[in-house]
């Protein structure tokens, strides 16, 4: 993905907090657009209303929907989705999903600001320090 | 996810709040800011929460274990 391009990044936590985290910890770059979700099943319904999403941010355990099942759902109309696990247990995460797909990291919880920059960067931009990117 | 890694996964994102909150206020608050020393002791206290949880309440374990140096 260019720089400079608009940006749409869906957050799925079911705990409100994280989600206020995430967006305080990735900012109100003109660029960026934060839409949050608190279950997978919202998710799916920003989806179904139009959403185009370059990045879904999840939770890997929810209530509803785990996030590698959001992901799933999601991937069937858009391939090449890029995702973000957040994960306070990543062998969780590895034994209901031994592999990660090219798109796809994860990010262990707790999670600082820069560790959440650098992830997203890294999906979107393919660097965790591009010049001329977001937050800089 | 049994109902013991449900509560620590839900103890740990609480003070995974906690802690990111007061690193963000830290970073931007103003060196000489009377505030921050209040912030990092938050910080500090979280953190070290977040370590106290892992020794005590290892992920899949089935009992409470004995804090270390406690």
């Amino acid at each position: 993905m260019e720089q400079g391009q608009p940006i749409t990044i869906l957050a799925v936590d079911d705990e409100p907090g994280i989600l206020a985290l995430v967006r305080l910890c990735l900012g109100n770059d003109e660029r960026l657009t934060l839409i949050a979700a608190s279950s997978g099943v919202e998710a799916i319904e920003h989806i179904e209303k139009g959403l185009a999403v370059d990045l879904l941010i999840t939770d890997l355990r929810m209530p509803d929907m785990d996030g590698d099942e959001l992901a799933r759902r999601l991937r069937r109309a858009d391939p090449d989705l890029k995702v973000l696990y957040l994960t306070g247990h990543a062998d969780g995460l590895f034994e209901a999903k031994p592999q990660l797909w090219a798109e796809e990291a994860y990010l262990d919880k707790p999670f600082t600001r820069e560790g959440l920059r650098e992830a997203v960067a890294l999906l979107l931009f393919g660097s965790t320090t591009p010049s001329g990117a977001l937050w800089r | 996810m049994t109902g013991n890694d449900k509560s620590r996964h839900d103890f740990k994102n609480q003070l995974g709040i906690i802690r990111g909150f007061s690193e963000i206020l830290l970073a931007e608050a103003a060196a000489g800011d009377p505030r921050r020393d209040a912030l990092e002791e938050i910080h500090k206290a979280a953190s070290a929460a977040l370590d106290l949880l892992d020794r005590v309440f290892p992920v899949d374990a089935g009992a409470p274990k004995s804090p270390q140096g406690a």
